[in-house]
């Protein structure tokens, strides 16, 4: 076989080796902490990052208001608005509260490992401080719906079932409260959307570059007894040690 | 040595991530001052600020006292003595992160008092909820759209002579408020002659009225009162708030 094809197939296959151990690389600490909040993590319905969860939950929240909207009676209305409370705060399934406030907790995870970046030390307490509108608002919808459910009217149930409508709506893609057209314009106004985009221009900042991390590095991360962040070799795929 | 140091990190990383310690008043994190274990310390650490082993113990007792800010100022302060100590820097993020957390669980208690100023509100000027109105009072004794609202939900309850208390101290507060003569003058017509703050009571209509001493007249007063027995009650059988930290 001629030296140069020879020559050639073996910068080839370096070039492979090379590549896949770039990829197979394991995610530094804070990326998997980041993963947990985006991507997925063993401990949510479906595996779902918490993001995904809370964004999740949000539009549950506003499909129940807006069927609340929509009922004949007022014991049909009550139903739906329960379901909607119940989708919007719920410690034992993640609701938009719960799931909002554990992404916000992983990112704080991410900036105190000892692998951060300084663009995720910056970013992590700026988006913790811009979850306030959503949770502000969860716990808005939760007041609101105890007022439904004690509702003697189906007028005043529907006047409460608008402004529950307009906190659910907001809390999915912001609010306008400046009345300037453009919704979550400002952190107060926040909604999902723009707590998504939020993460999204951090981790597009990330150097090295944030890169969908792996589910087995997703589900196998454990804290030791001695609060160190490390991957458990064996895979068991779950929390040893309390971790959510 | 440095297998020690490693340890001894660990550890300090272990107690802060389990996150032990509940965080201290001001006024606490001042009468901690004088506890032996932070006294000494610092006196320790004053004599020789040089001294890294001595700043973190100083640190680990303010921070054992819950007192994170305290604990993070002393870390800071040896930033410029160890520009190269990795440990001071391990030990500064988790300080920063105990602080932040600090402030994400005020953020959250103040997520919640606002969210329910924002629901009393609501039910204070959509559907006339006088309880409601009262508590958001509570919260915003100033606020001049409430304090309209409120007189209207006592209109609206067939109690116009004390409504004209409300919508006066809101023209005072906020001159340029619309419509409020309006409602003083039709809360004075609808107000029977004997009581007070009817037209018998104070004389004046509309406008005039609007120039009368806000807030402290007799129905200004009745009217406040009315408002802390709602507050009372309301807060004997409000429901249990849900937190979640």
């Amino acid at each position: 076989m001629n030296i140069r094809i020879r020559l050639a197939r073996t910068l080839v296959l370096m070039a492979v080796a090379g590549t896949s151990a770039c990829v197979t690389r394991p995610p530094t600490i804070a990326h998997v902490h980041i993963g947990h909040a985006l991507t997925g993590v063993h401990v949510t319905p479906g595996h779902k990052g918490y993001i995904l969860v809370a964004e999740q939950r949000a539009d549950e929240v506003l499909a129940a208001v807006k069927s609340a909207g929509q009922a004949a009676d007022l014991s049909a209305l009550k139903a739906q608005i329960a379901l909607a409370v119940s989708e919007n705060d719920n410690q034992d399934n993640f609701g938009v509260k719960q799931a909002l406030i554990m992404a916000a907790n992983h990112i704080e995870f991410a900036a105190t490992s000892d692998d951060a970046s300084e663009n995720v030390i910056r970013a992590a307490p700026i988006f913790k401080h811009d979850t306030a509108a959503v949770i502000e608002r969860c716990d808005y919808i939760d007041l609101l719906g105890k007022d439904v459910a004690a509702s003697r009217s189906m007028k005043e149930a529907s006047l409460l079932v608008e402004e529950l409508s307009k906190a659910a709506g907001a809390n999915v893609e912001g609010a306008d409260s400046k009345g300037t057209g453009a919704k979550g314009s400002i952190p107060a106004d926040y909604g999902m959307a723009q707590l998504r985009a939020e993460v999204q221009a951090m981790i597009a900042r990330e150097n090295p570059p944030y890169r969908t991390v792996d589910d087995w590095y997703l589900f196998n991360l454990v804290r030791l007894p001695n609060g160190r962040w490390v991957f458990d070799k064996l895979g068991r795929g779950g929390n040893i040690d309390g971790y959510k | 040595m440095a297998t020690n140091k490693i340890i001894g990190l660990l550890l300090f990383l272990m107690s802060a991530t389990a996150g032990a310690h509940e965080a201290a008043s001001p006024a606490s994190c001042q009468a901690a001052a004088a506890q032996p274990a932070i006294a000494n310390t610092k006196a320790a650490l004053d004599h020789n600020p040089a001294d890294l082993p001595t700043r973190f113990k100083l640190a680990d007792a303010w921070s054992d006292a819950g007192c994170f800010n305290e604990a993070l100022q002393v870390l800071q302060s040896g930033r410029e003595l160890h520009p190269a100590s990795k440990e001071l820097e391990t030990r500064l993020r988790v300080a920063r992160s105990l602080v932040g957390e600090e402030t994400y669980f005020d953020n959250l208690d103040r997520a919640n008092d606002d969210a329910k100023l924002k629901r009393d509100t609501f039910r204070c000027t959509t559907l006339s909820d006088l309880d409601a109105c009262g508590e958001a009072l509570r919260m915003k004794p100033d606020d001049p759209a409430l304090l309209v609202a409120q007189g209207d939900a006592l209109v609206r309850a067939n109690r116009p002579a004390e409504a004209i208390g409300h919508y006066q101290r809101a023209a005072a507060l906020a001159p340029d408020l619309p419509d409020v003569a309006s409602k003083i003058s039709a809360a004075e017509a609808q107000s029977p002659p004997s009581q007070p703050g009817g037209p018998a009571a104070g004389g004046s209509t509309g406008r005039a009225a609007i120039a009368r001493v806000p807030g402290a007249g007799p129905d200004a007063r009745v009217a406040r009162a009315g408002d802390t027995a709602h507050s009372l009650r309301r807060y004997s059988n409000a429901d249990p708030v849900t937190r979640s930290h």
